[in-house]
């Protein structure tokens, strides 16, 4: 069951933004969405109650706060997106279920979805088929030509904030996507796994182990992240072989 | 205070003996003393009514011609020349003419026994002359310093109000400096312009998002704190990087290492967020080659911050040395000995920055 939210902000790329970010989840479905804070105050009270209400503090004709009184009990959750910092709001602590300061990324909105509904986590969409062993991304460092990326080629993947850096056995490729979401599809296979929170390392690229440290077959040096060692250490260990008599 | 004020209404005098009471006072003293080294020098005391009548006229004398005569003759700085001269004349016939009357009552209406008489040549008329140029003196000393002092206070006054309007000067600039960058028209051009770009240059959006974090850190977060949590500061570095790593083309070879753990640990502010802006100010990130790093670690009930990278051929290196001093010395008041802060380019070339602080319950506040 998806979850139903309406938009009310006066801004309309404001309003276009929040709904591109709305369609990118599964989530989560859009029921309206309005620029008139009046027509939206009498439409919501009038009709049938929602999960969450995106809602701008700053609008003309009406304070937010009056209006936040009014629709509370209309919505599961309500969610204040402000330009300002929400200490300015303090009054409306009473009101809202979390913040959104603009600008904010797609990243931010999901994890704040997330943490409200913490039982219905929203998944990226990913329209990946698992069946081929590569995929297509768009490399930055060529043009933002496609490029076709095979897993087995893949030594480890860098996060660089909403970018990453795919190191693969012939070169390197910055893509427009979060290490969040791309986790998402390697850890999927056997092979990769979280070594730090920037790096998704293939396990058998592993050239050497220096303390916490792994350098991989391509001279890379990633220090391995304190909530991942047990999970690396285990596999070095499995794959370790020594003798017996000590 | 409504007793007071009715007593005023009621004996207005009073009240306005009891604002001249200096006066008053100085010039019982003087009398006083000018009665008794009279006395002495003359071998006996004068009776009670020339006394009386003698120092009215002295006393009055005195504060017409420092109110009147002056006031009057130096009022215009042109006609002083003819004007004063006249005045001081006519103020020294009048104050003859007084004398001889006062003579004559005090010779035939009182009981004197002096050897006074009103002769009218010039040895008679040397005694009030005497006097009056005596007093006429001390008068326009008096004149003169009344003058100083109410200008003094007309300039201490002005300077006051110069001040004040100064302050308020800077109050309104101050005012409209703030309306002009309010937050909240900064943030909503920056989202709007965002949602913009987000289509079409995905680069210039991303740059627009690290900056709007790094805006509303400025903004929101008062510096004064003494200590911050090392999260903030570390968001505030990853944006900064970000930044840098957009302009560069992703060119830039950087590494930030650190665990979530230490995220809730609390330092002094704008430690971390210096040391990396030194790096991208000084230092040469650009080749992939050999990366630049920081790394923050707990180790042993340290709190450990180090920083490597290669160092710009740059002559001017001016900024570099005085910001690493001012992190020394607030590092030691904040921290005294508990604070290691080493730094320096090492063998290998690199720039290294080595900060190690004994994290205490105390440095937790």
């Amino acid at each position: 069951m998806k979850l139903t939210c309406i938009v009310i902000d006066d801004d309309i790329h404001a309003v276009n933004g929040i709904i591109s970010y709305i369609n990118s989840l599964t989530n989560i479905q859009l029921i309206k969405s309005y620029t008139d804070p009046l027509l939206a105050l009498n439409e919501i009270t009038a009709g049938e109650s929602v999960d969450i209400i995106f809602m701008d503090v700053d609008m003309p004709l009406i304070s937010g706060l009056e209006l936040s009184k009014v629709i509370r009990h209309k919505t599961d959750k309500l969610i204040f997106t402000t330009s300002h910092s929400k200490y300015a709001y303090e009054a409306f602590e009473m009101y809202a279920s979390a913040y959104l300061l603009k600008p904010y990324t797609f990243a931010r909105f999901a994890e704040t979805i997330n943490m409200l509904y913490p039982k219905r986590p929203a998944t990226p969409q990913v329209s990946l088929k698992q069946e081929d062993d590569y995929f297509f991304v768009r490399n930055k460092n060529d043009n933002n030509n496609l490029i076709k990326v095979r897993y087995p080629d893949i030594v480890a993947v860098e996060s660089l904030q909403n970018y990453v850096r795919i190191f693969t056995l012939n070169e390197t490729i910055v893509a427009y996507i979060a290490l969040s979401e791309i986790k998402v599809i390697l850890l999927n296979y056997a092979n990769f796994a979280q070594a730090h929170r920037s790096f998704i390392i293939a396990k058998n690229y592993i050239e050497k182990v220096e303390g916490h440290t792994l350098k991989m077959i391509n001279n890379l040096t990633i220090n391995i992240g304190s909530n991942y060692r047990d999970s690396i250490q285990d596999y070095i260990r499995e794959k370790t072989i020594k003798t017996n008599r000590s | 205070m409504s007793t007071t004020q009715q007593n005023e209404n009621k004996w207005p005098v009073l009240s306005w003996i009891a604002s001249k009471k200096l006066h008053l006072i100085i010039w019982v003293i003087f009398i006083f003393y000018e009665a008794i080294i009279v006395g002495l020098i003359n071998g006996k005391f004068g009776r009670l009514s020339p006394y009386v009548l003698y120092y009215t006229l002295n006393i009055t004398t005195f504060y017409v011609h420092a109110h009147l005569i002056l006031a009057v003759g130096l009022n215009k700085p042109r006609q002083t020349a003819w004007k004063l001269p006249l005045l001081l004349l006519a103020e020294i016939a009048v104050y003859f003419g007084i004398s001889i009357c006062l003579d004559y009552i005090i010779i035939n209406y009182t009981n004197y026994t002096g050897s006074r008489r009103i002769t009218l040549d010039l040895i008679y008329f040397s005694a009030p002359l005497y006097r009056c140029v005596y007093f006429m003196c001390f008068s326009t000393g008096y004149y003169f310093l009344t003058r100083y002092i109410k200008e003094r206070k007309k300039t201490e006054e002005l300077e006051k109000q110069r001040l004040n309007n100064l302050i308020q000067l800077t109050k309104s600039e101050n005012a409209f400096l703030k309306a002009q960058i309010q937050p909240h028209l900064l943030f909503n051009t920056l989202d709007f312009i965002y949602q913009n770009a987000r289509e079409s240059s995905p680069v210039a959006a991303e740059t627009i998002l690290s900056l709007s974090e790094m805006m509303r850190y400025s903004i929101d977060n008062n510096k004064d704190k003494d200590f911050v949590l090392l999260a903030e500061e570390i968001n505030q570095v990853e944006n900064l990087i970000n930044l840098h790593q957009l302009r560069q083309n992703h060119g830039i070879g950087l590494r930030f290492w650190y665990d979530d753990e230490i995220r809730t640990i609390k330092i002094i502010p704008m430690v971390l967020i210096t040391l990396a802006e030194n790096m991208f100010k000084h230092g040469d990130l650009l080749k992939a080659v050999n990366t630049a790093e920081i790394s923050i670690k707990s180790a042993h009930g340290k709190l450990i911050i180090e920083t490597a990278n290669l160092v710009k051929e740059a002559k001017d290196k001016s900024g570099l040395h005085s910001g690493l001093e001012n992190i020394k010395k607030r590092l030691i008041y904040s921290y005294g000995n508990d604070a290691k802060f080493h730094y320096g380019v090492e063998p290998d070339h690199y720039f290294r920055v080595t900060l190690s602080i004994t994290i205490r319950k105390a440095n937790q506040l």
